[in-house]
Parts: C-alpha cells; structure tokens; sequence
C-alpha cells in the first residue's frame, strides 16, 4: 500500500516526536518518501526546492479536521537575513490526531515503519532544518531529472535555471543527507 | 487611446465600448459561441433567471481589464493587449462550464482545463488567427499568473478583470446581492508600483475596505451560489450522465480526446444544448435518464449531507475527508447494493468551500499567487494582512454529500457512515 498526503502527513509528524516546525520540512519529508514510493504526492520545482500542492492540500486537511495544532511563529530576524519562512507554522498532533495516527499505523504497519526510518535519518543528520532537507531535495531533483552522474558545477547550473541557488557547500551537505537516507551513492 | 467603433448595453456597465478588432474578434465562431454556454451551469435549477453566457460576461472582462489599464496608465499596445485577452479568456470553456472541465478530466484520465484550451483555440483557430494574427502570443502569455508583470495580474492575479466582473454579474442575474462590492473605489485605489524592472498591482490604503468587500463577496458567493447543495446535486447528475455515455458508448471518447487531431473541431461544435441532445442520443442508458430528470427538475436529493470538520468521530472524519474518486466509487457500488438502487444513481461527492483570497500573503506565494499588496502614502508596500480586521477562521467549509433518488434518502442516511467505517 502506498500512503496518501493526509495519511503521510500525519505519520510524519508523529514519527518527529508529535511535532514538527516547518511547512519546508515536511514537504521534503515527504518528498523522500515518494522517492522511495512509500506516499503518493506529486512534486513540482519551487522556489523552496520540490513542491507538492497534494501535501499543502492535506496539511490543510489535517487542520481543518482538528488533527493538528498549527502555530505560527514569526522571526523578523529570519526576514531581515531573507532565510526562507521567516513565519513558520508548527504542527503538534493533539489527541484526536494521535488517535488517527495509531488507526493508521495499525493499518499500515510497513509504511510507516518506512517514514519513521526516513525522520530518523533526517532528524540524525540535518536535525530537521528546512534549510539541509530543501538543499537535499533539491539536489536529489535534479540527479532524478538528469539521470546521470553530475558535478556540483553541474548541478549549480541546473540550479540557476530552476532559480535555485545552490552553492557547493549546500550541494555537499544535501548529498551527505541523500546518501544516509540511501537515494544516491558515490 | 483606442477608438471605439460600436457600443453595446451592459446592464452592469451601461455601454461597453468596442473597437474594430474586437468586433472581428467578437464575430469569430469560438467567441460567438459563448452565446451558447451559460456561465452557471446548472445554477439556473436553483436560482431561474441565472440564464447569462459566458459571452456577456467575455465582455464584461474586456471592458474592466480596459479601465484597470487606463488606470494603471498602460500604453496603448498594453490596454489593447489585456482587453483582446479579457475578451478570450473563456473560449476555451466547454458545455456547462466547469462542470464538463471535471467530466473532462475524468475522460482523459489528466488534467486539463479550459485555460489550457483556451492557448490552444487562440493558438490554432484561423478565426482568431485572422484578427490578431502573430500577436496572439501576447495574448496567451498573460494567462500565465505572474507577480512581477501587472498587465498579467490584470488577467489573471487575485484581484483580476474575471473576478471583478463574475461576481457581480452572477450577483445580479442570480438576485444574491453578496456578490456586490464597491467597485469603482477598488478601479480608483488600484496603482502600478513600479520596483526596478518588476511592476506590482498594488491598492492604496483608502482602498482597504473595499477590497475587504471584495474578498468576502467571493467566499459568500462561493457558499450561497456556486456550492449551493442544489446546483452541487444537478452538477453531479451532469458529471455522472457524461461518465456514463462514454462507458455505454453513446459519446465515443476518442470525440473528446485531446490528442485527437479533431480534438478543437470537436470540442468547438459542442455547447449547452448540443451536448444534451449527445447525452440523450441513447434512451436506453441511464444517460439520457439523468438529462431527463436535470430537463425536468427532477434532481436527487441529499441522502447524507456532513460537514466534514464537525464529525465527532475523529477515524469516520479522517475517512471521509481523504476520501478520493475511486473510494467514492466504491461507497456508491456498496450503497447501491445495500438499499438495492440502481448503482448510477448514488454519487458521493465533496465540496471545499474555502476563499483562496484570504490565504495569507506567504500561502498565496507557496502556491504560485500573488498576495494582495497594500501602498502606503510614502510608497511602502504591506500584505493585507497587516490592516486586516476581517481575518476569517482557519477551517474551510468541507461537506461531504451523497446524492441519491428520493426514494432511498432514509435507508441512505442510516448506512452511510456504517458503510464508510467497513468499507473505506
């Protein structure tokens, strides 16, 4: 079986610890779960790297049916340093999102078992940033696009027409990401 | 300045004037065509005299996107540009509007919408190509949403020509007055911001409350007019009669397929009557059964009707609202069985009654939209929602329906949810 937007974003979540900061971060969450075809989402190039409306779509569900507690934290720091969402929404599970969290898990033991694997590598190794998994994504968009072994030159320029930028050091830390979670070698 | 060749009454605007381009334009077949397709739908069945086209309301869209731009202060090549494009921007709209998009789609197993159609009937009709000839691309390109060129935002932004025009004009043929706003305080707020080689539309401060006016018009008519339980019962009927003349085979799919090379000449000939003498082809199918009940009023009725975010259940509501056309699928077959109804006959179906203009200025920018921009005197811009005193709740209105023939409402509405907890 594969997951639905509403039933990966959920699982996300409560495999985070119950909550997680970040539109960012569980749009590239679940971005490597599609890689790795355990949600079914489909992802357009974005300014913030691969973008999903299906996984904006269900994070809306998942609020409007009271499954989540949405917040909404606004740094003026990150405004004036123009890092992306510098007003970032928090989701926290509440008790009737746990109760449909476990009916999922139940049901789909295998999947989620799949996204807590995928949450654990980026919780481990890019501690959840937006920044480290967007960087990753972005980098595994390009590779999948190309289907070929590429520079980080290469990949900068790909970047540029997508109207991303992607310095090497970013390129690095996203491939060290991609690697742990085993979507691409070498 | 452009010169206006003819005039013709608007019971909106008075007299909208054309100039002899646009009369060409206005006399090809595809715009003509126009006349043929209501801009409702089935709106009529719930509110009679919502009996206008989509051609008056092209025209409609050509005279606002004209007195944006002189607003504005377009040069000539620019109004003349956004007017052609307010003109055609639904000739690519088939029978029933909306309604034959989603019918449509369902067909060709993608998406594809009328704005798609839309650039490829400007693009490949000899009509069009005639009168606009090579600058028909400039037409096309300010379909594309894009925050950094305004004579787009004037075609397709929040705060567009179609918009403007829709809502009131729905407002005055349906008699629902939310649909009004103050229209000439937003045309005299409105302001070109020029930042370096970008352009934003922007509105003035004092223009606040109408915009705000604007906005709710838009959600109100949404609730009251374009998801009214009645017309969502007729619309379905419609979908349903579509999908089931291409299964029988009284409408053969290959006539509406895109790739088709027919494709444009097939979709051009069809409109509101054509298309319900195709459906009707076939008396024997349950095609033509339906057309007859939507010709004859005689629609389903709600069998189950919930509003998604209200169920107590916290599993039953999770079912329900990420419930797709396959799950839909399979909850009328097990319905049908269940009360023994003809299985064409039960559709479930979802309506999500949200306002997109009132997203936040960092959602509309998430989803490829432009936020509403607010001018300050000094010349600062700031998104609405920093003078907002109207922000509404989060939840968007979400009602699940399952629509059946009468007779079967009760048994319905006892099984509905027992069915969903086993089945879905």
């Amino acid at each position: 079986m594969v997951l639905s937007p509403t039933e990966a974003a959920v699982m996300v979540i409560d495999a985070a610890g119950g909550r997680i900061a970040g539109r960012t971060a569980i749009q590239k969450i679940i971005y490597f779960g599609t890689v790795r075809n355990a949600v079914k989402a489909t992802y357009r190039p974005h300014y913030y790297g691969p973008y999903s409306a299906d996984i904006s779509g269900a994070l809306q569900t998942i609020t409007s049916c009271h499954f989540v507690d949405e917040a909404m934290d606004t740094d003026d720091s990150r405004k004036v340093n123009e890092t992306f969402e510098w007003k970032r929404y928090s989701y926290t599970l509440n008790d009737e999102g746990r109760k449909v969290t476990e009916f999922l898990k139940a049901g789909s033991p295998k999947d989620y078992e799949e996204i807590k694997k995928i949450v654990d590598i980026c919780k481990k190794t890019a501690k959840l940033d937006p920044n480290v998994l967007s960087w990753a994504a972005k980098v595994h968009y390009i590779i999948k696009q190309e289907h070929r072994q590429m520079t980080y030159e290469e990949v900068s320029k790909i970047a540029k027409s997508l109207n991303w930028q992607l310095q090497d050091p970013q390129i690095a830390t996203g491939v060290n990401l991609l690697k742990e979670l085993s979507l691409v070698t070498g | 300045m452009l010169s206006f060749s003819k005039w013709v009454r608007d019971p909106l605007y008075g007299f909208v004037g054309l100039t002899e381009t646009e009369v060409k334009l206005l006399d090809t077949p595809p715009l003509q065509r126009l006349r043929r397709i209501k801009q409702l739908a089935n709106a009529h069945l719930v509110y009679p005299s919502a009996m206008h086209t989509r051609f008056e309301h092209s025209l409609g869209v050509m005279h606002i996107a004209g007195r944006m731009a002189e607003q504005l202060q377009f040069g000539d090549d620019d109004v003349r540009a956004v007017r052609y494009a307010g003109l055609l921007h639904d000739v690519g709209h088939g029978p029933f509007s909306h309604v034959f998009e989603a019918a449509l789609h369902d067909i060709c197993g993608k998406s594809i919408n009328h704005e798609e159609i839309t650039r490829l009937i400007i693009q490949n009709e000899d009509s069009i190509w005639d009168v606009l000839g090579s600058s028909n691309d400039d037409v096309i390109e300010l379909f594309t949403e894009n925050g950094e060129r305004i004579q787009n935002q004037v075609i397709s932004g929040n705060l567009d020509a179609d918009k403007i025009d829709y809502l009131r004009r729905d407002s005055y043929h349906t008699g629902v007055v939310y649909g009004n706003f103050d229209l000439e305080r937003i045309l005299h707020t409105i302001h070109n911001k020029v930042d370096g080689t970008r352009s934003y539309l922007t509105l003035y401060k004092k223009g606040v409350d109408a915009l705000e006016n604007f906005r709710l018009a838009r959600f109100l008519m949404h609730a009251q007019v374009y998801h009214h339980h009645t017309r969502a019962a007729a619309d379905r009927m419609f979908q349903r009669a579509m999908e089931i003349a291409i299964r029988d085979n009284v409408i053969s799919k290959e006539f509406l397929n895109p790739r088709n090379p027919d494709f444009l000449k097939n979709y051009l000939s069809l409109d509101d009557s054509r298309m319900l003498f195709m459906l009707l082809k076939n008396p024997d199918s349950n095609a033509s059964t339906l057309v007859t009940a939507l010709e004859n009023r005689q629609l389903f009725k709600r069998g189950y009707e919930i509003e998604v975010t209200h169920i107590p259940d916290p599993i039953l509501r999770m079912k329900i609202a990420q419930m797709g056309k396959e799950k839909y699928r399979t909850l009328e077959e097990v319905l049908a069985e269940d009360c023994g109804c003809e299985k064409d006959f039960i559709m479930a179906d979802i309506h999500n009654i949200e306002n997109s203009l009132y997203k936040s200025s960092n959602e509309s920018i998430l989803s490829d939209k432009t936020p509403f921009l607010i001018e300050e005197n000094d010349g600062s811009l700031h998104e609405i929602e920093e003078f907002s005193t109207l922000l509404p709740t989060k939840d968007p209105r979400l009602i699940f329906y399952v629509f059946c023939p009468k007779e079967y409402r009760a048994h319905i509405k006892d099984r509905v949810e027992e069915i969903i907890r086993d089945n879905i």
